[in-house]
């Protein structure tokens, strides 16, 4: 059964047949790392530039609709708002402007933007990996990449079937959430007296839901660990092998790398 | 009093790559003392289905009122018991629980009683109960007001056959006053509960009887 809680669309694959949906997880998650480690040691505004080009381009060969895109809540854009507000009252050269003894300058609000920058274009390569490749399929590649830390007797199936066990029990936690949230709706309200009371009742009627919904993860959770065991990560048919297009995105991604060790640092 | 869903559809994900109706055109009635059981396979839209009799979930577009009132309106005149009992029962124990919905001493005890649990779990902790357990008490705490509309979502999934005789008891202690929904996804809960069938496939109501 599906519950009717729905609503959130994270980390769902795009039904689409778009040519990233066909590459190997594997060598998505192979350019996943290495993208996220070439924009975090140089960030720069030309190398920030540069994956976003390519993650356009990826978005589009890969049959990516703009509607996908997840949606913030606008208090989250507001505190973004406020936060790079902030930022120019902080200062930092360039000074763009004084007002008596204060200056306002942009060196914290580009330092800002930068963070932020790094930060879209992270989450932006993460959701172009959970919307063209199936949940199941990355705990099997996962596995396959740790599988040369076998030799230090690392427990490799192990930590898979917890990655595959945590991708799995994220849309369930989700799920437990709106449906507790729905019935505590629901409840007959409580009133009290003072101001100290109804914050206190408040709080335990938070502590409350949050123990139900963690009591009820974790047993389903625990049902979940138990087929999975079972049943094992069925990990040839979720990998469907290299082939030459994979090839071709190992290469974009290689490019891409090269361009931005050329492009200037700053 | 009575229960209408006219020309209900319920789309998901509404302008993502994801949209998909989970109702489809949906048209019931039912007036007090009627059984209502609606089946149908995984993503049917049966759970949309009993979300949205429950007020839990307004419809993308129609209507669905309870006395000519939206249900969105009347959630707390409306019982609603979840399949997963346990996120329902939001306080440690089962005594707290039913003081939290206003029902204490001979009252909560007389509540055990009609979903066939033994009065020494009143001071049980939620946590120590079965699934079926759970689900009972998520049951009895719904029979303990007296609803207009009382919606059971799979009250029998994963039951064993005392736990099914105890909820089929009980439902068939509701008073004629009130309108029972029950959703399943098991077709003999129809010979099981009685009332009038409602098969969704697809989120589209394809057979009544």
């Amino acid at each position: 059964m599906t519950s009717a809680a729905g609503g959130l669309t994270l980390l769902r694959v795009v039904p689409r047949e778009g040519a990233l949906h066909r590459l190997d997880p594997r060598t998505k998650i192979a350019a996943l790392v290495v993208l996220i480690l070439t924009v975090s040691f140089r960030p720069s505004w030309a190398g920030l530039g540069a994956i976003a080009a390519t993650i356009v381009f990826a978005g589009v060969i890969g049959g990516i609709p703009w509607s996908a895109r997840p949606r913030l809540p606008r208090v989250f854009l507001i505190g973004i708002g406020v936060s790079l507000g902030l930022s120019v009252i902080a200062g930092g050269d360039p000074v763009l402007a004084s007002v008596g003894s204060w200056d306002f300058g942009a060196g914290g609000l580009l330092a800002q933007l930068r963070f932020l920058a790094v930060t879209v274009v992270i989450l932006a390569l993460t959701h172009l990996l959970g919307w063209t490749t199936s949940m199941t399929a990355l705990p099997p590649a996962a596995a396959w990449f740790l599988r040369p830390l076998r030799v230090v007797r690392l427990p490799v199936d192990e930590l898979a079937t917890a990655l595959a066990l945590a991708v799995r029990a994220l849309p369930l936690l989700l799920d437990e959430m709106s449906i507790a949230a729905m019935v505590w709706r629901r409840r007959p309200r409580v009133v009290h007296r003072g101001g100290r009371r109804r914050v206190r009742a408040l709080a335990v009627e938070i502590v409350d839901v949050m123990g139900t919904v963690t009591s009820s993860t974790v047993r389903r959770s625990m049902d979940l660990g138990d087929t999975l065991e079972r049943r094992g990560l069925d990990a040839p048919r979720a990998m469907g092998g290299f082939g030459r297009r994979d090839l071709v995105a190992a290469s974009i991604v290689g490019a891409t790398v090269v361009v931005i060790a050329l492009l200037p640092p700053a | 009093m009575s229960l209408v869903l006219d020309r209900v559809c319920v789309v998901r994900d509404a302008g993502t790559p994801w949209e998909a109706a989970a109702l489809d055109d949906v048209t019931l009635r039912a007036t007090p003392g009627d059984r209502l059981v609606v089946v149908g396979g995984n993503g049917a839209g049966k759970s949309t289905l009993a979300w949205v009799l429950a007020g839990a979930l307004a419809p993308t577009s129609g209507t669905s009122t309870l006395d000519g009132r939206p249900l969105v309106d009347r959630q707390d005149e409306i019982g609603f018991v979840v399949q997963h009992a346990r996120l329902q029962l939001q306080r440690p124990t089962i005594v707290a629980e039913l003081a939290r919905y206003g029902v204490r001493g001979d009252a909560a005890a007389a509540a055990l009683d009609r979903v066939g649990l033994r009065r020494a779990l009143l001071r049980s902790r939620v946590e120590e109960l079965s699934v079926g357990q759970q689900r009972r008490v998520a049951l009895a705490v719904a029979l303990a007001r007296a609803v207009p509309l009382l919606v059971l979502d799979e009250p029998l999934a994963g039951l064993d056959r005392p736990g099914v005789a105890a909820i089929e008891h009980a439902l068939a202690s509701v008073g004629r006053d009130t309108v029972v929904v029950v959703v399943s996804h098991e077709p003999g809960t129809v010979d099981r509960l009685g009332g009038h069938a409602i098969r969704l496939v697809d989120g589209r109501i394809v057979g009544t009887g």
